[in-house]
């Protein structure tokens, strides 16, 4: 009776997936080496209906408090999008899955939602393991437009990850760390020692390194004291407090997030290391609202408070209707989002215009996105030919849970230029 | 110097609130509870979520009139499994729910009442700073292990969970073994729950962290050996002492300490380090 | 349906998978292939009444022996791969098995978990080497000098989770799984009867772990990356977890269906808000509706 049910699975599966509407393959031609795509068209350009989204983010464990203001700004902007027009007529449809079970669901879940579901563009991705374990499998099956909102991690264009219709509409922790030591020199020029303590993972490393190496290019002087790099989601920090009490330095640069940075603080706080040493957060801002002390130094890729919405209407409609559905000011993961779904809007949407059809192939999509430059709320975004964004980024001062003193690091400040290694360009700053 | 026995002090104080209750669970009861942790965040979450609406003693007395409700339908709910293999996985289905209900009912946010205690103030010690709050704490955890030690060493019941925790089937020639199982399970879920509302004053809480103390506390329980909980806290003084001295002059280690203090245990004492007649099954 | 004939029944049904399912039905049914491997090296340990939470150690080792191959020497030969997949999972699973054969219960699940966390650790931390927590890029398997595509992927899938059907049938037959349930029942005879437990123990552990290996070399071929991931405990825990599912089904077919309805309720719950939810109640469900069979 279990073959049975089990064989009656396989046939039900395979028939039922025969009935969908099979997603049209475009077959590359030309070489097998990523340099020149070339693609043929299979089905004509014809005027869609619906628009499939596929957004991909953390909704559960520590790293929702990244996806969920992520998802929030993607509703919000699927909505506005709906109401003022939709992407060329055709409505656009939410289709969100959880980014949690590691890398390999992540695959799992890319392919289902590009080779099942259909989707039109796949927007996803906070952790850069995952990034890295979807883009060859993006490239590899080369049918959707695939961006990476907010994994930070430079491997993606250092290796040379994103040739064909991979992109992220995001800078990388080298953009973190050059703006941060940028503004770090800025405001404490005689900065003598500095401490690290990051998380230890990838992206605490790159963080760190990446800070620490443009620290020293600009400075040399300066002595690092220590770098502390302790386990995701320890609750305890009291003996990396210790140390840096006992070490001493002028500053520690940290990049902890989620719990990691709010038992921090707190615990911080509680033993009086804010009285004694600064602190420079990478990608800092959630710290803001949990209780972080003034006069820290606070680097983001966004913050709601630029550019002024006082001044820049995009950016004023924007913190306005995402306040008044979610109840608080968007984070940078909402800008982060908002990036990344405007970019496939206007992609699609130039390039139906350049191509003079009524629904473009993505040959013509990517060729356009590749260099593509638009208005978002949090000020613009230029995409290059490596299918990365120049970015730059938001640097402040904290006072009473927000960013003053802000300074916007430009993008050519803070990123390297298109085909230069980024630690090569790090060194040569 | 100073410094570095905060560090010590709190971290004990961290594995002692993770790693008691399952000394009941595990120690006694022989239950194989893998929601320990998630049992623990509760706690933490239901104090900060009571005491921020209600007020401190209000919400510290709801909280624990909620605690007190939850060993019951726990005890329940593992009654139904027969065997640890089940146990294993009943526990398991019910982590992933627990952590579920409280993505629905709790949010996403972090949830800490570590303001609450820096209100307190703080001790100058040594020229470093000490915040009264850990003193509070380190008091209630020394008012409970007492209440433990006076429950176990002193009364009827605790003699019998001390026997049925050496040897559950010699235990039964005299002793309602079963039931002093059942009695344990209570106890120790209702003080890992309250414990993880002591723990708010110092940790926040969110989604994804009622795994990670489950590691934490079955590590030290292991360590110390499944007999007594002062074994078990002798354990956590351990791992806090080795954890303090990685972090202080080898820091790269700090990934790998608690693993490697299992693993060491393990080898040398596979009875745990403080257990009298090594069992180790 | 048992014995071979199921075996037979199993290759039917996965050709008409491939013949009648379009790409992601078909990358699901590898995966799930591969990944029952594991499963079974749980399953296996599990029969002498030991929990190994530690099993994705040898799954991690598995996966990186391609990766590291590739990353390091650009090796992408299949039977390189397997090869060292293979010796480096049982030199694991041996030392693993021998230093955690002197204890049961919850002092081995934590044993061995210890162990695995180690190598995760280790994995995470020697990034320059390893790739830390990004993990490393795994190519399509080359066989000789053609690549293995995709044809040649799920083939390698049907494989092995034929050829573990076959070896479960004659480890069923054998004396060691006589043994093995001795060993779960009532460990003091047995020894007194003469067995050696220990290197029972031991010896089993290598072939969970071999089993384990291989089915993460498979994984990392089906989705084309290796983390450390492989190794951390939250992996092994869903082993587990497989497996128990696979206890509940007859054999030898039951630990690909378990690996199956495991993988295709966790898959099917990231669309949930909450999914842990979701999950947690299939397999409560599961529980339920095993204990209703069995009553």
């Amino acid at each position: 009776m279990g073959i049975a049910f089990v064989a009656g699975l396989g046939v039900g599966a395979g028939l039922t997936s025969l009935m969908r509407p099979q997603v049209s393959q475009l077959t590359p031609t030309g070489t097998a080496t990523l340099e020149t795509p070339k693609y043929t068209t299979v089905s004509p350009a014809r005027r869609k209906e619906v628009f499939k989204l596929g957004v991909v983010t953390f909704q559960t464990g520590a790293a929702s408090i990244f996806g969920i203001p992520a998802l929030n700004a993607a509703q919000l902007l699927v909505d506005q999008i709906n109401q003022a027009g939709e992407i060329l007529g055709a409505k656009v449809e939410l289709v969100v899955r959880d980014e949690s079970g590691g890398p390999d669901k992540m695959v799992a879940v890319y392919r289902e939602l590009t080779q099942q579901a259909g989707v039109d563009a796949y927007v996803g991705l906070i952790s850069s393991a995952d990034c890295l374990a979807v883009a060859p499998v993006a490239e590899d099956i080369g049918t959707t437009l695939t961006v990476f909102f907010d994994c930070a991690t430079k491997q993606l264009v250092d290796r040379g990850m994103m040739k064909k219709v991979t992109f992220r509409t995001g800078g990388t922790t080298v953009t973190d760390g050059v703006a941060l030591a940028r503004y770090v020199l800025e405001v404490m020029p005689d900065v003598k020692t500095v401490v690290g303590l990051n998380q230890d993972y990838a992206y605490g490393r790159d963080e760190w390194a990446d800070f620490k190496n443009a620290l020293l290019t600009m400075k040399p002087d300066v002595k690092v004291l220590d770098e502390l790099f302790t386990p995701l989601f320890a609750t305890d920090y009291s003996a990396q407090i210790s140390k840096i009490l006992d070490l001493r330095p002028d500053l520690v640069h940290t990049s902890l997030w989620g719990p990691d940075l709010v038992n921090f603080i707190k615990q911080a706080t509680a033993r009086g290391l804010f009285q004694q040493t600064r602190v420079a957060f990478a990608r800092g801002e959630f710290g803001l609202y949990e209780g972080m002390p003034d006069d820290q130094i606070v680097e983001g890729p966004h913050y709601h408070g630029f550019p002024d919405p006082k001044a820049y209407y995009i950016n004023r409609d924007f913190v306005e209707a995402y306040i008044s559905r979610f109840g608080s000011p968007p984070p940078y993961p909402a800008y982060h989002m908002a990036n990344a779904i405007l970019g496939v809007k206007y992609a699609f949407e130039v390039a139906a215009a350049v191509e003079n059809v009524e629904w473009p192939d993505l040959s013509a999509v990517v060729k356009i996105f590749e260099r593509l430059a638009y208005a978002t709320p949090g000020d613009y975004i230029i995409m290059t030919p490596n299918h990365n964004a120049m970015r730059g980024a938001v640097v402040g001062i904290s006072k009473g849970g927000k960013l003053t003193a802000l300074k916007y690091m430009h993008a050519a400040e803070v990123n390297p230029p298109v085909g230069v290694l980024s630690d090569q360009w790090v060194k040569s700053l | 110097m100073i410094n570095a026995l905060v560090a010590f002090y709190a971290f004990f104080l961290n594995l002692l609130a993770v790693s008691i209750g399952m000394a009941f669970i595990y120690g006694v009861a022989r239950v194989l509870n893998l929601a320990h942790g998630a049992f623990f965040v509760l706690g933490g979450y239901l104090a900060t979520a009571l005491i921020t609406r209600l007020g401190p003693v209000p919400g510290a007395l709801a909280t624990a009139a909620v605690l007190a409700a939850l060993p019951p339908l726990f005890y329940l709910y593992v009654r139904l499994t027969r065997n640890e293999l089940e146990q294993l996985f009943a526990t398991y289905a019910l982590l992933l729910l627990m952590e579920g209900l409280f993505k629905l009912v709790f949010g996403y946010g972090n949830y800490t009442l570590a303001d609450l205690a820096a209100g307190l103030g703080a001790a100058s010690v040594g020229g470093q700073r000490v915040p009264y709050a850990y003193f509070l704490a380190g008091v209630a955890v020394a008012g409970l292990m007492a209440t433990f030690y006076l429950l176990l060493y002193k009364t009827r019941l605790g003699l019998y969970m001390r026997a049925v925790s050496d040897d559950r089937e010699m235990a039964a020639l005299g002793v309602r073994s079963p039931l002093v199982q059942h009695l344990s399970i209570f106890l120790g879920i209702f003080a890992t729950a309250l414990l993880g509302a002591v723990a708010a004053t110092w940790q926040a809480y969110t989604l994804g962290l009622s795994a990670e103390v489950l590691i934490y506390a079955f590590a030290a329980l292991v360590i110390g050996g499944l007999g007594n909980i002062w074994g078990t806290a002798a354990a956590s003084a351990l791992v806090a002492v080795a954890r303090t001295a990685v972090v202080m002059f080898y820091p790269e280690l700090e990934l790998l300490v608690i693993y490697i203090a299992v693993i060491a245990v393990l080898l040398i004492r596979p009875g745990g380090i403080f257990t009298r007649y090594a069992r180790v099954a | 349906m048992r014995g071979w004939l199921s075996v037979v029944a199993f290759i039917g049904v996965a050709a008409v998978v491939f013949a009648a399912g379009g790409d992601y039905l078909k990358f699901v049914a590898a995966y799930v292939m591969m990944w029952s491997l594991a499963v079974w090296g749980a399953q296996l340990l599990l029969r002498y009444g030991l929990v190994n939470f530690g099993i994705g150690g040898a799954y991690a080792v598995g996966g990186y022996a391609a990766g590291l191959l590739y990353r390091h020497f650009g090796i992408a030969e299949v039977t390189l791969h397997i090869l060292t997949a293979v010796v480096a999972a049982g030199l694991w699973g041996l030392l693993s098995g021998v230093v955690s054969a002197r204890v049961r219960g919850v002092q081995y699940a934590l044993l061995n978990l210890a162990l695995s966390m180690v190598l995760y650790s280790i994995l995470l931390k020697f990034y320059w080497a390893t790739g830390g927590s990004d993990g490393l890029y795994v190519p399509l398997p080359r066989f000789f000098d053609a690549s293995l595509g995709d044809l040649g992927l799920y083939l390698l899938a049907l494989f092995f989770a034929t050829a573990w059907m076959t070896l479960g049938l004659v480890y069923s037959q054998s004396a060691a799984a006589r043994l093995a349930d001795g060993v779960r029942i009532n460990e003091l005879r047995v020894s007194a009867l003469g067995a050696h437990i220990n290197r029972q123990i031991a010896a089993a552990s290598a072939l969970a772990s071999v089993s384990a290996g291989l089915g993460g070399l498979g994984v990392a071929y089906v989705t084309s990356h290796v983390s450390p991931h492989y190794a951390h405990w939250s992996t092994s825990g869903e082993l587990v977890v497989a497996a128990l599912l696979s206890n509940f089904l007859p054999q030898p077919w039951g630990f690909v269906a378990g690996a199956a309805a495991y993988q295709a309720v966790r898959l099917f719950s990231l669309q949930f808000v909450t999914p842990e939810l979701f999950v947690g109640v299939a397999l409560l469900a599961t529980l339920g509706l095993w204990r209703y069979y069995r009553r």
